[in-house]
C-alpha cells in the first residue's frame, strides 16, 4: 500500500511539473488538489491509527497473545509447550493452563480449517510428545455445514485470523489479499468504523468474569437461545433432525475427514493429540437427549476411528455442571475454567 | 583451516561464516563495506566458509566482495566454499534451474560449493528436490542438500531419490537441542549436519550455564568457543553469524585444544530440545 501510495505521489508530482510549463492556472489547480489529496490521505492514515487503538479494534484481537508470531519469537523465548488446545468459543472459555506450560489458541468462533492452520504455523511451540487437545463439541460433527451459509464465515470471521496466521496463509483463504489490507487499513475498507473513535466499546473482559450473571430464568432463556441459534445456523426445524437428516452426512464425514488430517499431522510430527469434550451446564445438556448425545457426539468420535487416540470426556460431566461456574449456559466462567481445567491436567498427568 | 569431506568426497571448511546479519537498516554501501571488510578479515584468517540464502538479501553484496576478493588475489575462487538457499518464495515458483542461475548471477560464480532447500516446504520440496538432483548431476553445484529437515523429511526424500540424499542437512543444533534421532538417521545415512545458531544465540541461559562456564574455565576459553570446539570435534559444522572481528576470531580460534570425551557428554547432556527459531513459523506446515 505504501509503495502504491508513492508511485500514485510521484506520478502525480511529474504530471505537475508538466502542467506548470504547460498552464499556469492548470498548475495551481492541480497542486490545490494534489495537496487536498495528500493531506486527506495523510489524514485517513492518521485517523486509521487511531481506530486501531480503540476497544472496539482491540476487542477483536485479545487472543493474540497467546500467539508468538514471526515477529516476536526473538523477545519472547517462550518454547517446549506441554499443551496446547485447539477449539472455538467452548474451549476459548474452557480452558486455563496455570501451573504447566499451556497455551489456548482458541481464539473465538473457529472452524476445523482454521485450527488446522493455527497447528501448522504454530506447533513448533509444542515439546516433542507434547499434547494437542481436539475439542469436540456437540455440532463439531456437522460445522462443515456452515459453509454453506452465506455470512456466517466471511471477512469479519477471517480478519481474526489473518491477525495471527503467516501471510502466505492468509492468501489461500476466502478474499485473503484483501484481508491482509484490511488489517492493515481497515477504516479505509469501513469508513464508518471512524464513530469509534468518538464512542468506543468498553474492553472485552468476558474472560475475567468469575461468576453467574445470570438468573435461572436467564440461564434457561439463554439454553434456549443456543438451542434456537443451532437450529438455525444448521436448517434444522427441531433438534431431532441433527440426529436424522441425511443432508448433514457429507459434511459429517467432511469433518470426520479434517479431524483425522489434524490427528495424523500431529503423529507424523510426535505430537499427541487427544479428543476432547468440554462440559456445559445443566440447563443447557438436558436440551440434548440420549439419541442426540450418541450420534453427534459418541458415534462421531468412534467414526475418526483413529487408533491410540485418546478421549477425554467431560461434556455432560455432573461434576462440572452446576450454573455457578458458567456465566450463561453454555462457557465456562473463570472460577468454572480453573477448575475444569484443573481436573483435566490432572487426567492427563500434567499436575499431581 | 580443518576440513571435513562430504559424502561425495567434496572437501568443506569445519567452520561456516552465516551472513545473515540484520543490518538492512544501514545503507547498501555501508553493508556492502562491512560485509567486504568482515569477509575479507575471516579470509585472511583462514576462515573460507560462507553461507548466505535468497532470503537473506545479500547474495548480490557477497558477489560483489567475494568477486572483489578474488580479483584483488587476496583468494583463489577453488579456496573459498559458499553455500546458498532457495527460499520458499522461491520454491513455489517451481523452477530451480531458474533460481540456480539467479543465484550464480547473483554471486558472480561459476558454481556453488553447497546449495539447500532453504524449508522442506510442504508441497513443494519434494518436487523441487528432484530438480536439484538434476542441477547438482548438471555440475552447476558441487554439493547439494536441505536446512531445518527433519527424520519424516529424510524419508520421504529416500523415497523418491533413494540414490541420492542430501549431502548436507542445516538445522538449528547446539547443546541445548541434540536432536538425537536425527543425528542418528544422518549418521547411518553419511549426511553432514552443519548447525545454525550454533551458540544458541547466546541467551541468556546459554551465557550463565554452569556446565559451559566451569569447562570455559577449566581450558581457558570462552563459553562460545567451548560450543564451537564441541561441534567441530563431533563433525557437526558449525555457523555463526558476525561482522565483528573480535567475534570471528573467538569463533574460529578452537583448533588448539581438545574437549576430553566425559566433557563432552557432559555438554551433550545439556540438551533439552530448545528451539530457538520454532521452524513451523518459517515454514508453515512444516
Amino acid at each position: 500500500m505504501k509503495r502504491k501510495l508513492k508511485i500514485i505521489g510521484l506520478f502525480c508530482l511529474a504530471v505537475d511539473i508538466v502542467l506548470f510549463f504547460v498552464s499556469k492556472i492548470l498548475f495551481i489547480i492541480a497542486t490545490v488538489l494534489i495537496l487536498l489529496a495528500a493531506i486527506g490521505g495523510e489524514a485517513l492514515l492518521v485517523l486509521n491509527a487511531l481506530y486501531k487503538r480503540t476497544n472496539h479494534w482491540k476487542n477483536q484481537f485479545l487472543f493474540e497473545k497467546n500467539f508468538i508470531s514471526g515477529r516476536g519469537y526473538r523477545d519472547n523465548l517462550t518454547r517446549n509447550l506441554d499443551i496446547v488446545n485447539l477449539g472455538s468459543n467452548p474451549a476459548k472459555y474452557g480452558l486455563f493452563y496455570e501451573n504447566v506450560r499451556g497455551q489456548n489458541w482458541a481464539t473465538g468462533s473457529q472452524g476445523l480449517e482454521m485450527d488446522f492452520e493455527i497447528l501448522k504455523y504454530f506447533h513448533s511451540y509444542l515439546k516433542e510428545g507434547g499434547i494437542v487437545l481436539i475439542p469436540i463439541m456437540p455440532f463439531t460433527a456437522i460445522s462443515q455445514y456452515i459453509k454453506t451459509k452465506k455470512g456466517y464465515w466471511d471477512d469479519s470471521y477471517y480478519i481474526r485470523f489473518a491477525k495471527i496466521l503467516d501471510p502466505s496463509q492468509t492468501r489461500q483463504l476466502p478474499n485473503g489479499s484483501k484481508l491482509l489490507r484490511k488489517v492493515k487499513y481497515p477504516l479505509i475498507f469501513d469508513p464508518l468504523l471512524i464513530r469509534y473513535l468518538f464512542a468506543d466499546v468498553p474492553t472485552d473482559n468476558s474472560l475475567e468474569i468469575t461468576e453467574q450473571t445470570m438468573s435461572a430464568v436467564e440461564i434457561e432463556h439463554d439454553a434456549d437461545r443456543w438451542i434456537e441459534g443451532w437450529k438455525k445456523e444448521f436448517d434444522a426445524a427441531a433438534v431431532i433432525d441433527f440426529v436424522i437428516d441425511g443432508k448433514y452426512i457429507p459434511y459429517r464425514e467432511e469433518s470426520v475427514s479434517v479431524l483425522r488430517q489434524i490427528v495424523e499431522y500431529c503423529k507424523e510430527r510426535n505430537l499427541k493429540p487427544i479428543l476432547l469434550t468440554i462440559p456445559m451446564s445443566e440447563y443447557l445438556a438436558k436440551k440434548f437427549n440420549a439419541d442426540f448425545r450418541q450420534k453427534m457426539v459418541y458415534d462421531f468420535v468412534e467414526e475418526l476411528n483413529i487408533d491410540g487416540v485418546m478421549f477425554l470426556d467431560y461434556m455432560f460431566d455432573s461434576r462440572f455442571d452446576n450454573p455457578s461456574l458458567y456465566n450463561g449456559s453454555f462457557f465456562l466462567n473463570l472460577k468454572g475454567r480453573k477448575l475444569f481445567s484443573s481436573q483435566l491436567m490432572k487426567d492427563l498427568g500434567l499436575l499431581i | 583451516m580443518q576440513k571435513v569431506v562430504l559424502r561425495n568426497g567434496v572437501e568443506m571448511p569445519s567452520i561456516i561464516m552465516g551472513t545473515s546479519v540484520d543490518d538492512r537498516k544501514g545503507s547498501r554501501k555501508k553493508l556492502i563495506g562491512k560485509m567486504s571488510e568482515a569477509v575479507s578479515f575471516a579470509v585472511q584468517n583462514g576462515l573460507v566458509g560462507f553461507d548466505t540464502s535468497r532470503d537473506y538479501s545479500n547474495e548480490d553484496v557477497l558477489g560483489k566482495v567475494f568477486s572483489s576478493l578474488i580479483r584483488s588475489g587476496s583468494i583463489k575462487r577453488e579456496d573459498i566454499f559458499i553455500t546458498t538457499k532457495v527460499g520458499n518464495g522461491q520454491q513455489r515458483e517451481k523452477n530451480m534451474l531458474k533460481q540456480i542461475d539467479m543465484s550464480l548471477k547473483a554471486l558472480k560464480l561459476d558454481y556453488i560449493d553447497l546449495w539447500l532447500l532453504h524449508w522442506p516446504l510442504p508441497d513443494y520440496y519434494i518436487d523441487n528436490w528432484k530438480q536439484l538432483c538434476e542441477i547438482y548431476k548438471s555440475g552447476k553445484v558441487r554439493a547439494i542438500g536441505i536446512a531445518n529437515a527433519r527424520e519424516r523429511h529424510i524419508k520421504e526424500i529416500k523415497k523418491i531419490t533413494p540414490d541420492l540424499l542430501p549431502h548436507v542437512v542445516q538445522i538449528e543444533y547446539h547443546p541445548f537441542r541434540t536432536v538425537p534421532a536425527m543425528r542418528e538417521l544422518c549418521t547411518e545415512k553419511n549426511i553432514r549436519i552443519e548447525a545454525y545458531s550454533a551458540n544458541c544465540v547466546m541467551l541468556p541461559f546459554v551465557k550463565e550455564n554452569d556446565v559451559l562456564n566451569i569447562l570455559a574455565e577449566k581450558y581457558g576459553k570462552t563459553v562460545t568457543q567451548i560450543m564451537m570446539r564441541w561441534h567441530v570435534q563431533q563433525g557437526t559444522i558449525p555457523i555463526f553469524s558476525s561482522l565483528n572481528q573480535k567475534h570471528i576470531l573467538e569463533n574460529i580460534n578452537i583448533f588448539d585444544f581438545n574437549i576430553d570425551d566425559d566433557d563432552m557428554k557432559l555438554i551433550f547432556a545439556l540438551n533439552r530440545d530448545y528451539k530457538f527459531h520454532p521452524e513451523s513459523l518459517n515454514c508453515p506446515g512444516y
